[in-house]
């Protein structure tokens, strides 16, 4: 009798808090960072703001607990192939799809803009959270490249300042826009040729079979 | 100097000095939070007056995100013979920097990303009169150089995605993130590894 009591106890705990993170979110996405009441996530979630406060002691806190929330959903998830350049080309084009989906899917991206609106009212707010999100973006990408390079497939380099261009190549080319528009749809790139151009570019500098870059480097002399 | 001409260039001066109050009071405030009486105050002008140069305040900000992106997106003239493709390259990045980092761009930016719930229109207009004006740009100026010989055929459209998404990851979106953000010291290495890096791809 006890333990069901606990668990009965466990699960509306867990039930308010989820409600509570789904009315913040919804709030801070309507009204902004600053603009948004505990009062009024409180009412949304149709919870006192004293359990409220027992789950989430500020604004911040809460705040910071759904970028977390949604930035872990983002994986890129990667296996070494089997064999040559040409299914390597087509397993980094799997993952990096598969990890555009998993972004697409946290519903990350509209937060981005509410961190953006906050930059003159609560810089530092927007500074830690663009770190945060950066943090696991790298940290996954740096990994995968490593794991090539330590192969051989990859030629050894600088892999965070080429994950930062893989990563600045996918954004540009499926997010970039959704900055500006509440309801912009990224390209479905049905075809997968975005995607490949980008992998291709990618592998065509960096893979073990790339050439030195002495090739281009007459077009300056 | 006859009374019109004196009437005329007053007026002038006068829609000029609002133009300026209202850039900087958008600037630091954003579209909404930003109050027409304030910047009438700034410009040393009544509200009526204000209001007989610009009908409203979406108007007058649409003239002033006009005015910051006019002078954008036309640093590079397409006349130009030389056939370094790499220095071309490096130029457009470095035009497009200053505008982002000495012209106000980023901050413009960052204000109209925050009305995208409230003011959706200026949030469109500026995308289309910063980023699409700006791509419609480089893609001439590419396909110019596939047209000389000095790249080889490619689809521009994806190729202008793939080169400015390599320079905007480290130089333009932290600073969307932050207002004291400068360009880092190795700005230009890393400029120069993006454009290498399109280059031993798309060079002829």
């Amino acid at each position: 009798m006890e333990a069901k009591l606990e668990t009965y106890r466990n699960a509306v705990i867990r039930t308010k808090r989820a409600a509570i993170l789904r009315a913040a979110r919804a709030q801070f996405l309507r009204n902004g960072f600053s603009h948004t009441g505990m009062t009024d996530i409180a009412y949304d979630a149709d919870v006192s703001t004293a359990t409220l406060y027992k789950h989430f002691r500020s604004k911040d806190i809460l705040f910071a607990e759904i970028v977390e929330d949604a930035s872990n959903m983002f994986k890129f998830a990667f296996s070494q192939p089997e064999g040559d350049e040409a299914s390597l080309t087509d397993s980094l084009c799997e993952a990096a799809k598969a990890g555009l989906q998993s972004y697409l899917a946290s519903e990350l991206q509209p937060l981005m803009r509410v961190v953006i609106a906050e930059v003159p009212f609560a810089p530092e707010l927007a500074r830690i959270t663009y770190a945060r999100i950066t943090h696991h973006w790298y940290g996954e990408a740096i990994r995968t490249l490593n794991g090539l390079v330590s192969t051989g497939m990859l030629k050894p380099h600088d892999t965070k300042r080429s994950a930062g261009f893989l990563i600045g190549m996918i954004k540009e080319t499926f997010l970039w826009e959704s900055l500006f528009r509440a309801d912009y749809v990224s390209p479905a790139d049905e075809d997968g040729r975005r995607m490949r151009a980008i992998i291709e570019l990618f592998l065509n500098r960096y893979s073990v079979n790339a050439p030195e870059l002495t090739n281009v480097v007459y077009l300056h002399n | 100097m006859g009374l019109e001409q004196y009437r005329r260039t007053v007026s002038e001066s006068k829609r000029a000095a609002i133009l300026s109050a209202g850039r900087e009071s958008f600037l630091r405030h954003g579209f909404s939070r930003a109050a027409v009486a304030d910047i009438a105050r700034e410009a040393d002008v009544s509200t009526a007056t204000l209001y007989k140069h610009f009908s409203s305040k979406e108007e007058l900000f649409a003239i002033v995100v006009r005015d910051i992106c006019s002078g954008f997106g036309n640093e590079f003239s397409l006349a130009s013979d030389s056939t370094d493709v790499r220095q071309i390259l490096f130029d457009l990045a470095h035009a497009y920097l200053s505008a982002q980092f000495d012209h106000g761009a980023n901050a413009l930016l960052r204000i109209v990303i925050a009305e995208v719930p409230k003011t959706p229109n200026a949030a469109i207009e500026t995308h289309a009169a910063l980023s699409e004006r700006r791509h419609a740009h480089l893609k001439r100026t590419l396909d110019r150089l596939i047209e000389r010989k000095l790249l080889k055929p490619h689809n521009t459209d994806i190729g202008i995605d793939l080169l400015s998404g390599m320079i905007k990851e480290t130089l333009i979106w932290p600073a969307l993130f932050d207002a004291d953000v400068e360009l880092p010291t190795d700005a230009d290495d890393i400029i120069y590894e993006a454009i290498d890096t399109y280059l031993a791809r798309y060079a002829a």
